[in-house]
Order: C-alpha cells, then structure tokens, then sequence
C-alpha cells in the first residue's frame, strides 16, 4: 500500500516535471520569438518549481508567475523596439540594457561610417549617436545616398587624386575619374575645364570626403544653394523616433516631401532577399507620387506577399529625389533604420535611409 | 434525493463559475499575446479546455511563425536574411 502510494507521488513529481520542463521549453521560445532571452524561461520556471516543493511558497510562485505572464502581455517587447523594460533585446538593437541609452546602442546603420573627418560637426548636437543625421545637413540636395552605399567613404579616402593631372584634360577625362560612361558631361568638363591650379568647385560639392562622384547615378546638376533639404522637423522628431512610443510626437507630421530636388534619378528600388533565396524587388517610379504597400490580397500597389505584411502596410510618397514613408497602423511594423515607425510619426524621410522594414522583411533601399 | 441532486447540481454552478473566472485570469494576457504576435486573438478561447488549453496556446505560439514578425533568434526566414545580409 504505501509503495503504491509512493510509486504514485514518484509518478506524480515525475508527471509535473515534464509538464514544467514543456513549459519552459515553450515558454523559452515565447519569449525569444518576442527579443527576450530564453533562459529567463529557465530561470522562472526552475526557480518556480524549486520554490514551489515548499510548502505554502507553491501559492506565491503561481502568483508571481501569473504576474509575470501579464507583464509579458503588456509592456513593450524588444522585437518591437523602443524601451524595453526587464533587460534583453535584440542582439544590437537594444544592447541589453534595461531602457534606452542615449541612443548609444543604436546599430551604425549599415554603411553609414562615422562621417571621417572632413564634416564640421552636425548642427543637431541633441542627437549625438544617431546614424542617418550627421551626414544630413551637408549633403548636397541633387544627390541621393547612394554614394554612401556603394562606396562607403573609407576614412583614408584620398580624395583628389586625380586632379594634379587637369591641365592636361581638354575632353574626355571622365573614364580616367572612374566615371560610368554615362555619365553626362555637364558638370564633368565644365568642372575640369577651368584653371589648372583649382580644384573642380562646383560639381561634387563636398569636395574633400566626399566619395569619387561616380556612384551618382544622375546628372550633376549644380545644387541650388537654396534648396538644402531642410531635416524633416528637426532632431527631435528623430529622437522620437528612437525613444518610440513612450514619446509619441505631439503631431508635426513631416509634409510630403515638397520638390526641392533640382534633379533625381528614375526611382526607386526596394529589394530583400526572399525567404527561398529569390531576391524580391519593389519598384518605384517617378510620376507617381503615392505607393501603397499591402500584402498578399491587399489592393496596393506594391504587393507584398507575406504574412506580416498588413493590409494595407504602409504608404510611400515620392517626390522629385526624395522619398517618404508613412506606416498605416500595421501589425508587423515599420522601421526605417531600426527605428520603429508609427502611424502618429506621420510621412518621414527616407531619402537617406538604407533599410526600411515591413514586418518581417528588411528591405533594402536604392536608387533604380 | 433530490436534495441531493440540487446540491451537486449548485456544487457544479459554482465549480463552473471557478473555473470561468480561472480561464479568464489566464485568457486576458493570452488574448493580448496572442494578438501581439499577430494571431486572432481568438485563439485565446482554446483555453477552456480543462487541463490542456494553456499548453495548447502556448504550443501555438512557441512552435509556429509568428505573422507580425519574431525577433528573429528561432526565425529562419530572419536567420536567413542576416546571413544574406553579412551580419547585422
């Protein structure tokens, strides 16, 4: 009678063990889906059972896990950046700290080196460490971020190397400055034509860091001096964007992107490698000013087919060389960068931005 | 007899009433997870099974791809993409 009974509690402890390791498991997998690490899983649900043998402390651990569970249902998850409370994070994202530091941890989006040298400090001293504002104000209006991209201006980037042989350049000097063939000659001799001694001024704008004008895909059209490209409502509204919904932004949404390009290329690409290894391409062409992105079913004009893409997603605004975006209240999300986007964050600039998010796909933007 | 009958009839009205409001207890939080994840959260109301329909729920959202988007940690469609990407 009494092994029986034993037998019994054996069975019974035995029964419970594996249901509380199936709950740690799932539960480890819960979280991670979610940006936590896994082995806060571990150590609740090891704590819990160890804790929960005591008598009377069985009570608590539930509770306390209840409580947990609720917690989990109700503050910010790390996957959807922002302020994360309990730590974790995505690997780069939110480095595993417990709230946010001062945009310290922010990722150097991609390509975006540290401005070397040459750039006088950015006018926007409130955001120090966000990646796509330093190199803002100087960048000359006609010219998209694609320099960046394809040629991410190493910091030793001799810059004109070219230039002692200019005297002896009266035409076609374009291929020798590493030039597409395509490249129009308006800027390139009327650049190089003047006096030997003088460096080019005019056509590459930025002369000393910039990176050799070939990645400019479009005519070099002298920037109009009065069209910077005003930062889209300053550096606050970015800082928002970073703190996430814990500041939403008191309106002030940025106006469609007014035309303040002198010129621009055709449009648009935005490409991610597909889940099967076939790359996916969104194509944006000027002329149309709205794209409305959706997924599979949705009457958009950029179809995008997976899950987490909602319907409707997300709407892209062009104008003549710039590039808006505006979420429409998505379940998967937006980010530009890394940073969520919101709906209350109105249209933002992505005309420098690099990565641009729709729920689970990354995509990659560039000028077509 | 049928005193008897009442009784555990009430029992069984009272037990019912318990067992409601432990569901619900469990369901809010689900409900909201669920729907985070990108589920209907609908799927909460699996719950109401006796005994199994927490480990149901949690087995949904553990084993499955959430629609709006994993962290990216047991995602392979995200795995996938850091490699292509070179790391990030």
């Amino acid at each position: 009678m009494s092994s029986y009974s034993s037998a019994a509690t054996i069975g019974g402890l035995l029964f419970s063990l594996i249901f509380v390791a199936l709950g740690i498991w799932m539960t480890w997998r819960i979280i991670e889906k979610a940006g936590y690490p896994g082995w806060y899983a571990l150590a609740i649900g090891v704590g819990g059972f160890i804790l929960g043998l005591i008598p009377f402390v069985g009570f608590l651990v539930q509770l306390v896990q209840l409580g947990l569970l609720y917690a989990f249902a109700f503050v910010r998850w790390p996957k959807e950046g922002g302020t994360v409370p309990f730590g974790g994070g995505i690997p780069g994202l939110t480095p595993g700290a417990a709230g946010y530091p001062p945009q310290a941890g922010y990722p150097p989006a991609t390509g975006y080196p540290p401005q070397p040298g040459g750039y006088p400090p950015p006018g926007y001293p409130q955001q120090p460490g966000y990646p796509p504002q330093p190199g803002y104000p100087q960048q000359p209006p006609g010219y998209p971020p694609q320099g960046y991209q394809q040629q991410p201006g190493p910091p030793g980037y001799p810059p004109q190397q070219g230039y002692p042989q200019q005297p002896g350049y009266p035409q076609a000097p374009q291929q020798q400055y590493g030039q597409p063939p395509g490249y129009p000659p308006a800027g390139g001799p009327g650049g190089y034509n003047p006096p030997p001694a003088a460096p080019p001024p005019s056509p590459y704008g930025q002369s000393p860091v910039a990176p050799p004008p070939s990645p400019y895909g479009q005519s070099p059209v002298a920037p109009p001096p009065s069209a910077q490209p005003s930062p889209p409502a300053g550096g606050d509204t970015e800082a928002t964007v970073i703190a996430g919904r814990s500041m939403p932004q008191a309106g002030a949404p940025m106006a469609p992107p007014p035309p303040a390009q002198a010129s621009s290329g055709p449009g648009w690409t935005l490409s991610t490698p597909g889940p099967g290894g076939t790359p996916f391409v969104l194509t944006l062409v000027e002329g149309k000013s709205i794209y409305l992105v959706s997924g599979q079913g949705g009457g958009g004009d950029l179809i995008v087919p997976e899950a987490s893409i909602g319907n409707p997603h997300a709407r892209l605004h062009l104008a003549p060389g710039r590039l808006g975006l505006e979420d429409l209240g998505s379940t998967g999300g937006t980010a530009i960068d890394g940073a969520q986007l919101l709906p209350s964050h109105g249209i933002r600039e992505v005309t420098q931005s690099k990565k641009i998010r729709f729920g689970a796909l990354e995509f990659s933007l560039a000028r077509a | 007899m049928g005193d008897m009958g009442g009784m555990m009839a009430s029992f069984g009205a009272i037990f019912f009433v318990f067992y409601l409001i432990g569901v619900a207890i469990v369901a809010v939080p689900f409900w909201f997870i669920l729907k985070r994840a990108g589920f209907s959260p609908y799927l909460t109301l699996l719950n109401l099974i006796l005994g199994l329909g927490t480990f149901i729920v949690m087995a949904i959202l553990a084993f499955s791809r959430w629609p709006a988007g994993e962290s990216g940690r047991t995602s392979t469609v995200q795995d996938l993409m850091r490699q292509v990407q070179g790391g990030r």
